[in-house]
């Protein structure tokens, strides 16, 4: 913290001349006129400002503040008069940038909000020069829209100081009487965030998405299933609100992989669950991965905006401009149906009956392998899809079909969603190493599906333009023409890459470790 | 961090009032500012309301032990380093040490990390001080009264950067205390202030300039919306201009 800037935590209200009632008779005290602001704490989704010890304050409604814990770090900037902005809805300043390093895509959701009264006062000394600055404040936590029966509650004071260069033996008298007042630095804005928090009933860090479980390795795998399930079903139920509202992209990709890795556990104990539950839930998941697909394949065209445009010279690019406000018009078509499946009567009792059986079913309809012990079954689970792995990978060469590399991303896929699951088994470092020599295999086979389907989709819309006499069809023809050939360089490059990535994740090194875990 | 020397040899140009209203404005701009004041008068402390430590002297500042002296005026981004009484014999004590023109160079170069801009207001006289702030100033501004002293003094200026080798690029000067009332003001203005090391801004003799003693602030806290408060910050970024360029 700066030596110059101090704050205290008080008690309750307390008068400005008793908290410096130690004040030297050479020096005054000015007090300025109170204000009173509302202020919003805003955070993405999972927490990434938190995570990172940073706060994001909007004032009033179009005042943001980002600052760090300590309050060393500060940025203040008018921003976007928008109840869930974007980083992006910023203008490109420091605090733009700030957000979109840090936050990403994601938008910055209100957490709490409270008012604060503030007394501003400074102390001059016999020249009328301000030799200490600060205020005294009280901060109350307002109800916003979701909270409008909740009544003012306060999170108590705080006394701000900021000492001024070269003035420092005052700031030394002052902090010395409230010392004696038995008052200590330590306020923080965080804090009055956690009161605020704590008050709503929210906890900071209640979502992450990233995927961390604690198993036992003697619990038995039924066990360690119904957690991962509950977990992850957890997962999508928290992202739902976020997908109906179209808050940000990442609510719908979050529920998509949290759906993904259940379908993938699901898949990988057959023989532990009963087999008619299995057909029912496999079913029904699939089906929600189906009708979920389509905006997400468009968010991730149209997150990709700016390296399309990157990849076209500028005489195609009024024609990949109109290509994709077709698509932010199919999207805005595609999320209604998306609402409304999501909204339908079908998928909330699909839901219910999963949690249903979630939390009271699947332990007593398991079958008699459900009684393994999670880690036994786990290593045969994860030895038996690596091996397939490295046979498959082996076999692929320059003349392969992409098809193989396509069958050998999901095996990879579903390797490490198993890496994930069972990760608290196994030793960290370990661990560590081997989910990040998987991952470099899975880029490289995750940029070939990608490119591939890119330009599958884009031929697609290429051909479906071709029945259109649309008077703007030659122009986004010959866009999509550009960039279908950019990616297809692309793709050939990424593929040459592939015996290298794929002999780096066979190493020597890494087979021992496989051994050595999963034996 | 841009030196910006506010020089002149003759008395009573209004080099202080300069130096005090630009060193404002580049803060208001964003810039980190120190103003450091090397006249023993100390008046450009006398206007933001600082008194020098007692602890110090010319000493600490030939050593370069700046940075416990430094205080914070009353407005962000801009700080003072005030002058002391002792600095009157500063020019003796850069002759003790060798008579290096170099010497303000070192002296400052420790203030470069945490400085953007380094206001220089400067003493009246042309001495071993002269050669030392036109050495170390990135940018010597020169306030010059219409009259045909001042122009000869800013002449001597020219000639000392000239013998010292030093790029003429690195003097600026313009008009100050005009009055257009004055015929050989506005016959002055018009002969000189089309040369190249004249900036086009220029401050006029004004009664809010004047009051800066009462007040004790910039014009721009004082008389916010006066012409003043305007020339300066006029002046201010012109200056900054060529000081960049330099």
């Amino acid at each position: 913290m700066n030596e110059n800037r101090l704050a205290y935590i008080l008690p309750g209200p307390v008068e400005l001349a008793s908290l410096l009632s130690g004040l030297p008779e050479k020096y005054h005290i000015r007090e300025c006129d109170i204000s009173v602001e509302t202020i919003c704490y805003l955070d993405t989704f999972d927490w990434r400002l938190y995570n990172k010890e940073l706060l994001c304050l909007r004032i009033g409604k179009t005042t943001f503040v980002l600052t760090n814990f300590a309050g060393e770090f500060r940025l203040q900037e008018e921003g976007p008069a928008l109840e869930k902005p974007l980083p992006l809805h910023f203008s490109c300043g420091a605090m733009g940038e700030k957000l979109i390093s840090v936050a990403g895509i994601r938008a910055l959701l209100p957490l709490a909000q409270i008012t604060r009264k503030s007394q501003c006062f400074q102390i001059m000394n016999q020249d009328q020069k301000i030799v200490l600055s600060g205020s005294l404040e009280l901060s109350q936590l307002v109800p916003t829209h979701e909270e409008d029966a909740c009544p003012p509650v306060s999170l108590g004071g705080s006394l701000r100081l900021l000492g001024v260069r070269g003035y420092d033996k005052i700031l030394a008298k002052i902090t010395k009487g409230l010392k004696l007042q038995g008052l200590e630095p330590g306020y923080s804005e965080e804090r009055t965030l956690q009161l605020a928090l704590t008050e709503l009933g929210k906890d900071s860090l209640h979502y992450s998405s990233q995927f961390s479980i604690i198993l036992d390795p003697a619990e038995s795998v039924i066990l360690a299933a119904q957690s991962i399930f509950l977990q992850l079903f957890r997962g999508m139920e928290q992202n739902l609100f976020g997908i109906l509202e179209d808050i940000d992209t990442e609510f719908l990709h979050d529920f998509r992989v949290a759906l993904r890795r259940t379908r993938s556990l699901l898949g990988s104990i057959k023989k532990v669950i009963y087999p008619d539950d299995m057909a029912r839930f496999q079913q029904g998941l699939k089906e929600i991965g189906t009708f979920t697909g389509p905006v997400r394949d468009l968010d991730v065209y149209l997150l990709a905006r700016k390296d399309y445009q990157s990849m076209l010279p500028e005489g195609l690019q009024e024609g990949l401009t109109l290509f994709f406000q077709g698509l932010a018009r199919q999207r805005a078509k595609e999320l209604q149906r998306l609402r409304k499946a999501l909204q339908s009567r079908k998928f909330q009792s699909f839901m219910s009956q999963w949690q249903e059986y979630l939390e009271n079913s699947i332990l007593s309809s398991s079958l008699a392998a459900g009684q393994k012990p999670c880690k036994e079954v786990a290593s045969k689970a994860i030895r038996k899809r690596l091996r397939s792995i490295l046979e498959s990978g082996v076999q692929i060469g320059p003349q392969s079909p992409d098809t193989e590399l396509h069958c050998l991303r999901i095996q990879a896929k579903k390797l490490r969603y198993l890496l994930e699951f069972y990760r608290s088994l196994f030793p960290e470092t370990e661990m560590d190493i081997l989910v990040k020599s998987l991952k470099k295999l899975q880029d490289n086979l995750g940029n070939f599906n990608d490119l591939s389907v890119q330009q599958k989709m884009l031929g697609q819309y290429q051909n479906a333009l071709a029945l259109k006499e649309h008077k703007n069809a030659i122009k986004v023809a010959a866009a999509l023409g550009g960039l279908i050939t950019h990616l297809h360089e692309e793709q050939i490059d990424v593929r040459n890459k592939f015996e290298q990535t794929f002999e780096q994740f066979t190493t020597v090194e890494n087979s021992k470790l496989f051994k050595l875990l999963f034996q | 961090m841009k030196i910006i020397a506010i020089y002149s040899s003759k008395g009573g140009v209004g080099k202080t009032a300069t130096a005090v209203n630009l060193s404002y404005d580049s803060a208001l701009s964003g810039k980190k500012t120190l103003l450091c004041d090397m006249d023993p008068q100390g008046a450009a402390g006398y206007y933001y309301r600082i008194r020098a430590k007692d602890s110090f002297n010319r000493k600490q500042f030939l050593k370069g032990d700046l940075e416990p002296f430094i205080r914070g005026t009353d407005f962000e981004n801009l700080d003072l380093l005030p002058a002391h009484f002792s600095f009157r014999n500063l020019d003796i004590a850069l002759d003790d040490r060798g008579g290096s023109a170099k010497e303000l160079k070192r002296i400052f170069a420790g203030l470069k990390d945490e400085y953007d801009v380094l206001i220089l207001d400067c003493p009246p006289n042309i001495t071993l001080l002269s050669e030392n702030i036109l050495m170390a100033a990135d940018l010597v501004v020169t306030p010059v009264i219409p009259t045909t002293l001042s122009i000869l003094s800013f002449a001597q200026l020219i000639k000392l950067a000239d013998k010292l080798e030093v790029n003429r690029k690195k003097l600026a000067a313009f008009f100050s205390m005009v009055d257009k009332r004055k015929k050989m003001h506005t016959d002055i203005i018009a002969k000189f202030g089309k040369k190249k090391l004249f900036l086009q801004s220029e401050i006029a003799y004004l009664a809010d300039v004047e009051k800066m003693g009462v007040y004790r602030q910039p014009v721009a806290v004082s008389a916010s919306t006066s012409s003043a408060a305007t020339a300066y910050r006029q002046l201010w970024q012109e200056v900054w201009r060529r000081g960049i360029l330099t």
